[in-house]
């Protein structure tokens, strides 16, 4: 297991400027590098992770160490190890292992949960795959990479929940409408919370964005700029009718919208829900609106404080998402560790097979079978060996994840068997 | 299939509760086994020769559950209705536990007028199993409405949107209507056809019009653009006044229209 391994930094362990120096900034670079990675004759197999927050370099290699890597990086980059050794790391095994599985799961992100990593991950593989220079065991550890990081995400609630204010908007609008791609939605004031929220909701493909300011221009420039259409002012309270999400943010130091402005929009509803965010303080929007059958208002605080849950929530499902990762690790080194013993069972069928052959071969002389026949007796032999090896593979498997069975089998089956003389 | 309804109802409060998703995947996993046990067994009892127990009024319920976890699973890919399986769990479990009570059905009587009479009864299980969608998604919104209004979001992010259970809601009332009205209609012709003329005294008869009349109102509402919470209440309320209608006057007064019809002819 000691040949694996990987070199890097990250967030945690490097400031921006020295992660600068080290990214792989677009794809030819990252081409470029894997070229040079190809030919490296001390490396069997790499490949290059390359996101705003890490660079890493995964590594197989029968003389795998930090000397080695750093020099790779060295000719890589053109850094020297000294000056940039105190903010990587290194590791090799179980521990690269389980660093790359906390990757894939964005445990390791700066953002826990979020979904990029996992993508951004595919992408080094690919690009990898591409230039030659993945094999069998870094085509082995990234799959795996790419199951552990769905399944954490589809058993965890780890990347559930928005954990900033605009997002958790969003989420919540999402919550009550399903999809937003047929819903419109009115800005009310042209601040740069709203500007923030407007783009979140425009990214999710609503349907139609208006935009009310007290200054017309500046309503048009946000309007421009989020690909809505600005609205007259006293026109607001007309279009509570028509929309389904309110958001406001002004600078007034008294309540916008009344209770009874929206009780009036809503005799026109007909039940269609009404979701209205008030990011602004003061408020808006009297607290009152709440109250109305069909009707959601979310304050600054609420969304706060529901931003604030999920974060607590997500930190809890880290721990769960952990204790994930680590069973898969444990699957891992079992599957790497049996391979260990493979060369012995390749032996062994070796073996039975030339032995099953030459028995053949000596009863087939003796015999006159027809085509038929021949072929009856050799399946027969054939599961006849296959029966006999099976309970002695399977030992020898179950074996290989003590380092010390494992090797203390294999040499009591060679010696058996007459293994050593192949 | 009773114990896979009653589980995955289980597992999802137990998801719920835990706030784990993947319990409520579980969930949906036992619901499929259980109606894929349920289909088996209803292929077994029509290939059997057992059909006509499923016409039983005592055994009414065992369709409903087997139409009602059918209809949800053929509208869930389409309204990505995620984690709600449990719900429906419930639901199946307590019909398919009332199905176990003794059945009481002469088989003659279906034998009356065999397409007439099956016809009858499949409309309006298939109406039923609508209307019980509708009544379930209608629950839940209410539920959900009111945890996203007050701010105690909880577990209700693991179920799906408002928005999604108000379409639930639609396509069973649409289902459940277009299907409950020509199995009233062809019930109606039987009647007409054995007694010539409409048993409107008879209990059943009489709250199954009235449930019709119910549900027409709520489709006309639907179709002028009622949505929301107050569709959510009253498919809630219509259902109360179904379950009166078919179970209640079964349980209480007993029998299958087909009993009163056998009975007036005598």
């Amino acid at each position: 297991m000691r040949e694996i391994g990987l070199l890097g930094l990250n967030h945690k362990t490097a400031p921006l400027e020295i992660r600068e120096r080290l990214a792989f900034v677009n794809l030819e670079e990252l081409k470029k590098g894997l070229s040079l990675l190809k030919e490296e004759r001390t490396l069997k197999e790499a490949l290059i992770l390359s996101t705003c927050n890490r660079v890493e370099l995964y590594a197989v290699s029968p003389q795998l160490s930090d000397v080695l890597l750093f020099g790779v990086l060295e000719k890589l980059k053109g850094v020297s190890s000294g000056d940039i050794a105190s903010f990587c790391y290194f590791k090799v095994g179980k521990e690269a292992v389980r660093h790359l599985f906390l990757v894939a799961s964005s445990l390791d992100s700066m953002v826990i949960g979020e979904p990029q990593i996992l993508g951004q991950l595919k992408e080094a593989y690919e690009v990898a795959l591409k230039a030659g220079t993945v094999g069998f065991f870094l085509h082995r550890l990234f799959q795996r990479a790419f199951f552990v990081g769905k399944r954490v995400r589809r058993e965890t609630g780890i990347g559930d929940g928005a954990i900033s204010v605009s997002y958790v908007a969003v989420e919540l609008a999402k919550k009550i409408f399903g999809d937003l791609e047929n819903k419109r939605i009115l800005i009310v004031g042209a601040g740069e919370m709203c500007e923030l929220a407007a783009r979140h909701f425009h990214s999710h493909g609503v349907r139609e964005i208006m935009v009310a300011n007290r200054t017309w221009q500046r309503g048009v420039e946000l309007a421009s700029k989020i690909g809505g259409k600005p609205i007259p002012f006293e026109e607001v309270k007309e279009r509570f009718k028509e929309v389904d999400i309110i958001l406001s943010s002004t600078g007034a130091s008294q309540p916008l919208i009344f209770k009874e402005d929206v009780k009036k929009a809503l005799k026109y509803r007909k039940g269609r829900p009404l979701f209205i965010i008030d990011l602004a303080v003061p408020r808006d929007v009297e607290p009152e609106v709440n109250q109305l059958d069909g009707v959601f208002l979310y304050d600054i605080d609420d969304l706060k404080q529901v931003a604030q849950e999920h974060a607590i929530n997500r930190l809890n499902e880290a721990e769960r998402a952990r204790e994930l990762v680590e069973e898969e690790v444990g699957k891992f080194i079992r599957w790497y560790r049996s391979l260990e013993v493979v060369p012995t069972i390749k032996d062994l069928r070796e073996w039975a097979e030339t032995l099953r052959k030459k028995e053949m071969e000596r009863l087939l002389r003796g015999l006159s079978l027809d085509e038929k026949e021949r072929h009856k007796v050799e399946l027969l032999s054939k599961r006849l060996m296959n029966k006999f090896l099976h309970p002695l593979v399977v030992f020898l498997k179950a074996q290989a994840w003590d380092e010390d069975s494992k090797k203390e089998y294999s040499e009591l089956i060679r010696c058996v068997f007459g293994l050593e003389d192949q | 299939m009773a114990p896979f309804y009653l589980g995955a109802f289980v597992v999802f409060l137990l998801g719920l509760k835990g706030k784990r998703k993947e319990y409520l995947i579980w969930a949906e996993r036992a619901l499929y086994s259980g109606f894929f046990l349920q289909v088996f067994v209803f292929f077994l009892l029509l290939f059997g020769g057992k059909i006509l127990i499923l016409f039983d009024p005592k055994k009414t319920s065992w369709n409903l559950s087997l139409i009602l976890v059918g209809l949800y699973l053929f509208l869930k890919g389409k309204l990505k209705l995620k984690g709600f399986g449990g719900i429906i769990g419930l639901f199946a479990f307590i019909l398919t536990v009332l199905a176990s009570f003794p059945g009481s059905l002469d088989i003659k009587q279906l034998a009356l007028h065999p397409v007439w009479s099956s016809l009858h009864v499949l409309l309006c299980f298939i109406g039923i199993g609508g209307f019980s969608l509708a009544f379930s998604a209608g629950l839940i919104y209410l539920l959900e409405e009111g945890k996203i209004k007050n701010k105690k979001l909880g577990s209700s992010k693991l179920l799906p949107s408002l928005d999604a259970l108000d379409r639930l809601n639609q396509y069973g009332l649409f289902i459940g209507f277009f299907s409950f009205t020509p199995g009233i209609i062809l019930g109606g012709l039987w009647a007409l056809l054995v007694l010539k003329a409409l048993p409107l005294e008879e209990p059943k008869v009489l709250f199954s019009v009235l449930s019709w009349f119910y549900y027409g109102l709520l489709m006309w509402g639907r179709l002028s653009g009622w949505r929301g919470k107050r569709v959510a209440r009253l498919s809630v309320i219509g259902f109360a006044i179904l379950m009166v209608s078919y179970f209640g006057v079964n349980f209480l007064v007993g029998g299958h229209p087909s009993h009163f019809i056998q009975t007036r002819l005598r």
